[in-house]
């Protein structure tokens, strides 16, 4: 049980990375991660809508979509739990932190069509996992959603000191480092056997 | 409050002619979906037992309580004739488990394998489904254990991995060795 | 605007990737092959057409409040119709994409046209503002799988290029060559046309950053 769990930890952590390997949620990516501190901070928003939004569409799979034979209206509902979701965490952190919130104002609503939310969640119900395993899924999706982002930010702060050719500056420059970064989690795979 | 109920109200319509419509095309399309499924693996059966006519799931095979990375099974006949079994398996590879399918026939020679959709490396593990690896297997007897080796094979029951793609190449080996020894006990059992 | 101007605009003046840089999950995930890139891209162009079309039919009908939520919904309606019709009649193109099909979703170009345009204008227009950035959409997307074919796989449309003996960089239809291509592509295009790209530090909201400083619901792909 355990060693499945931290299994599935590095698997989705460094080998199968969100970002790096399985190209979803580049904007986020590449918008937020400016600064360590606003990585980070939409890096835990983005771990907490994952884990949620997995264990609800599971939920909403197996309960509603499955057992009224509706499969094929997976997408909206997906996408509505998301949403629905998202405006929730909103809420809660306009409540609980001020700072945070101001951080993080503008990128939250995004966080409902950032792709590696509704990513997950398909994938989730491909793999046709239970409610816990997906859950987890989720959460350690989210980790390696943020561990990508605020490893780039460290860079890309460095990177603004950078003496870059004029036609690569932004998100060129951005990109290419990111294709390093993505080349060093390549030497994860075949990590775990 | 009113301001409030109109859109809610439209919005509410807006989904329901949008579930109308996805639920109409799924009606549609809901056949020619599972009949592609269907067509999809009864090719896949053909591609490797290329002179069989029909194919039939066999069951029961599962009670002698040996299960393993085997999904299914079909008997293949020509006429009456039995010709051979057609298994499926998911080993697990690089990037998680993919099909392989194979088809041994009733004198326990290898007729063909063929390599199900995987996420394999590109390039390198994906190779296994060419024919320069899948075609080491055709034609051999599944007496002898199949063996994966690095470099050039030596002996009939050796098989040359992918270079670079040893553990994929090792996962296609055991889902034919467990396709193998199926056939073994099937064939023992009375050959139908 | 003439017909022919909106067009224009979708393929190349605002190209949805290399100039707006939006859409880049897909950009980058299924350009491993030039053959991939054009499903994925004709697959987005349908739906975008559709969503165009059905936004500005609605435009009166559709309360400004919750437009965004009614956009979604509408969007999804038409990835859901493409994603049938894939299995039913193109299953091979539905295997290689696999869920990018489904997050055509949340592809920020869609909803970024039926916000900025389709809202706006006639039908005609909305058809023809959506046929130009599919088709924007799709040729960036076929130049970064052909270029990423070549290089990573020594083919294009799957046709070999260069004898058994040559080696192709295979990291380029890897994850890394992804970036790369990307990067160095936008790169030269910035070089070429000398005009910057307009979304910084914005990156994933397409020109929408207004609506994005007033809270309400945006994109990202």
């Amino acid at each position: 049980m355990i060693q499945s769990i931290v299994t599935a930890f590095l698997s989705a952590v460094l080998i199968e990375n969100f970002v790096l390997v399985r190209f979803l949620g580049i904007c986020p990516f590449l918008g937020v991660s400016k600064k360590i501190n606003t990585a980070l901070g939409m890096g835990a928003a983005v771990i907490f809508v994952m884990g949620v939004a997995s264990g609800a569409t599971w939920l909403l799979q197996e309960y509603v979509l499955k057992s009224f034979k509706i499969e094929y209206l997976q997408t909206i509902g997906f996408i509505v739990v998301i949403a629905a979701l998202v405006q929730f965490v909103e809420m809660v952190i306009q409540k609980t932190s001020r700072q945070l919130y101001q951080a993080l104002g503008v990128y939250l609503p995004l966080i409902t069509t950032n792709c590696a939310v509704l990513g997950v969640c398909l994938i989730n119900v491909q793999k046709g996992s239970d409610l816990l395993n997906s859950f987890l899924y989720g959460i350690f999706a989210g980790v390696g959603f943020t561990l990508a982002i605020v490893l780039f930010a460290g860079i890309r702060e460095r990177l603004e000191y950078a003496d870059v050719p004029q036609s690569l500056k932004g998100i060129p420059i951005s990109l290419i480092s990111a294709s390093l970064v993505s080349l060093a989690f390549f030497g994860f795979q075949g990590l775990i056997k | 409050m009113r301001d409030m109920v109109k859109p809610a109200l439209k919005l509410f319509v807006i989904c329901f002619v949008v579930a109308l419509c996805l639920a109409l095309v799924n009606s549609a399309t809901k056949e020619v979906i599972a009949g592609r499924i269907k067509a999809a693996d009864e090719e896949q059966r053909r591609q490797v037992i290329k002179t069989a006519e029909s194919f039939e799931e066999l069951e029961g095979w599962k009670e002698n309580g040996q299960e393993g990375m085997i999904g299914d099974v079909y008997s293949a006949y020509k006429g009456d004739e039995l010709l051979g079994y057609v298994f499926t398996a998911a080993p697990k590879g690089y990037g998680g488990e993919f099909k392989v399918i194979v088809g041994i026939s009733k004198y326990k020679e290898v007729l063909g394998v063929a390599i199900g959709d995987n996420k394999e490396t590109p390039g390198l593990g994906s190779k296994v489904a060419e024919e320069k690896f899948k075609g080491q297997y055709e034609g051999k007897s599944i007496e002898k254990p199949f063996e994966v080796v690095k470099g050039k094979a030596s002996a009939e029951n050796e098989i040359e991995a992918v270079s670079g793609a040893t553990i994929t190449s090792k996962a296609v080996t055991d889902a034919i060795q467990a396709s193998a020894e199926l056939a073994e006990r099937l064939l023992k059992d009375g050959g139908e | 605007m003439s017909l022919f101007k909106i067009l224009k605009n979708g393929i190349i003046d605002e190209n949805p990737s290399l100039r707006l840089v939006l859409g880049m999950c897909p950009a980058l995930a299924v350009t491993t092959s030039a053959a991939n890139g054009l499903g994925m891209g004709a697959s987005t162009a349908a739906v975008l057409i559709g969503s165009n079309l059905a936004v500005s039919l609605l435009r009166k009908f559709i309360p400004q409040k919750v437009r965004i939520p009614a956009y979604v919904t509408i969007i999804a309606g038409f990835v859901t119709i493409v994603q049938m019709l894939l299995k039913a009649y193109l299953p091979a193109i539905d295997k290689a994409l696999g869920i990018f099909i489904p997050l055509i979703v949340v592809n920020c170009i869609i909803l970024a046209r039926a916000e900025a345009f389709a809202a706006k204008n006639k039908p005609v227009a909305a058809i023809a503002d959506g046929l130009g950035m599919g088709i924007g959409f799709t040729a960036a997307l076929v130049v970064m799988g052909g270029v990423r074919e070549i290089l990573g796989n020594g083919s294009f449309f799957g046709v070999q290029l260069f004898g058994a003996e040559a080696s192709p960089a295979l990291a380029m239809i890897l994850p890394p060559g992804g970036f790369l291509t990307f990067g160095i592509i936008i790169g030269l295009v910035n070089r070429l046309t000398s005009v910057k790209i307009k979304a910084s530090g914005c990156i994933g909201c397409g020109g929408n950053c207004k609506k994005l400083e007033a809270g309400q619901g945006g994109e990202m792909a």
